[in-house]
């Protein structure tokens, strides 16, 4: 009966077209955990548990804080391997003539930098919340991640900060 | 959303470590007060100067002496060459590392420079629209005697399409604004000469007294700057304070500031 089931599962309703095949793995490796969605700070940060088995998860600053920022022309980096508290500075974005700090919104151990980002920091104006992402930090408590803000209640909270 | 009161500490002659020691307390009361924290109270010595819980937009006035040239956050990564430092600590210069925005420029007497300490979001401002507002300030400052400064796609104020009077360099943690303004009123700019300031190849500095406008003191351009900033803020009153009213263990401090 199991694999009745699995086979069943297993075997796609239609044939996916390229788009639809990488949309599904996208979504596999977090498919069942609770932190599948993007999780948002205060400060405009945006965490995801992107692996879950290792407890990674991947920050960035949001759309609308990149919005707020203008063009991004330098971006400070963490160094692999720093271990990080929550709201310690993790590194900052420039724009013009203005440099912000980042805050990190969890606690744990830097395990990699964006380096394509260090090197190309419009990234960040172009694909905040993807190819622009800051760092991955190895969690030490995934509970921190739940207690922020979700999508809805951060775009509730944006609105809220624009009037 | 805005509070009505701005607080001035003017300084005036001051080093550029009592500046920032000052500004460091102001920073963290801001942010002391965002965290909602008891256990991170202001020293004692603030809440005289500020009382108000949160605490009052701030901003800080002051003429450096020695003079000194201060490297942006992107400059103060990498250590400079001891050749590029000795050129830079001259006739008495110093040379400090700031978390700001832009790259070096130049502070000393004869230039007004103005730290401002807010938390932007009370006053609805990104930091985007935060640098336009300083920029404004400068201009209007400019205006009130005379001198037609405008804005350009590169920041600051400029008097001409490469002479630069206003510049703006600012730092931003949690949206609370730190550094600021400089705005030559009669510097020596030789000091500018030496350096390409703010990274602008070909563009060069002027001030007040190039202008053609002299006996001009850097406290009263300071009171109009503060004016114009207070009004772009929404702040109906201002408190002006002097140096004489600033405890002094407000202006001792560490002298490493990086981040």
């Amino acid at each position: 009966m199991a694999s009745l089931l699995r086979s069943f599962f297993a075997r796609p309703v239609f044939k996916p077209t390229c788009t639809a095949r990488v949309v599904v793995r996208r979504r596999n490796f977090t498919a069942g955990n609770y932190f599948l969605c993007k999780k948002y700070t205060e400060d405009h940060e945006w965490v995801l548990l992107s692996d879950s088995n290792r407890n990674i998860a991947t920050v960035g600053i949001t759309k609308y804080a990149q919005n707020a920022l203008g063009e991004v022309v330098f971006v400070e980096l963490p160094q692999a391997n720093t271990e990080v508290e929550v709201g310690q500075v993790i590194g900052a974005v420039e724009s013009v003539k203005s440099a912000s700090d980042i805050l990190s919104p969890i606690s744990g151990t830097i395990a990699e930098a964006n380096s394509k980002l260090g090197r190309n920091p419009k990234l960040i104006n172009m694909s905040a919340e993807d190819d622009g992402w800051i760092c991955k930090i190895e969690v030490k408590d995934p509970v921190e991640i739940e207690a922020l803000m979700d999508k809805k209640g951060y775009d509730a909270y944006v609105v809220g900060m624009d009037h | 959303m805005s509070r009505s009161r701005l607080l001035h500490l003017h300084l005036g002659r001051t080093t550029y470590v009592a500046a920032a020691a000052l500004q460091r307390s102001l920073v963290s009361a801001h942010l002391a007060h965002k965290c909602q924290s008891t256990s991170t109270r202001s020293p004692t010595s603030l809440q005289t100067l500020t009382p108000s819980n949160p605490p009052d937009p701030t901003v800080i006035t002051s003429e450096f002496h020695p003079p000194v040239y201060t490297l942006g956050r992107r400059e103060s990564r990498t250590p400079l060459t001891p050749e590029r430092e000795s050129y830079l600590r001259v006739r008495g210069s110093e040379l400090r590392y700031t978390p700001r925005g832009g790259l070096t420029t130049f502070h000393g007497p004869g230039q007004l420079t103005a730290y401002v300490i807010a938390d932007l979001r009370h006053h609805g401002l990104t930091p985007r629209c935060y640098v336009r507002t300083l920029e404004r300030a400068l201009v209007t400052t400019c205006a009130q005697w005379g001198i037609r400064a405008f804005t350009t796609e590169d920041t600051g104020a400029w008097t001409s399409e490469d002479r630069k009077i206003g510049a703006v360099g600012v730092h931003m943690r949690r949206f609370v604004s730190s550094f600021g303004v400089g705005l030559n009123v009669s510097t020596d700019l030789w000091w500018f000469n030496r350096i390409i300031a703010c990274g602008l190849e070909g563009k060069g500095a002027t001030s007040f007294v190039r202008e053609g406008v002299v006996g001009v003191g850097v406290e009263e351009v300071g009171d109009s700057f503060v004016k114009a900033l207070a009004e772009s803020l929404g702040c109906a009153t201002i408190g002006k304070k002097s140096r004489e009213d600033i405890p002094p263990d407000l202006l001792v401090g560490g002298v490493g500031e990086v981040s």
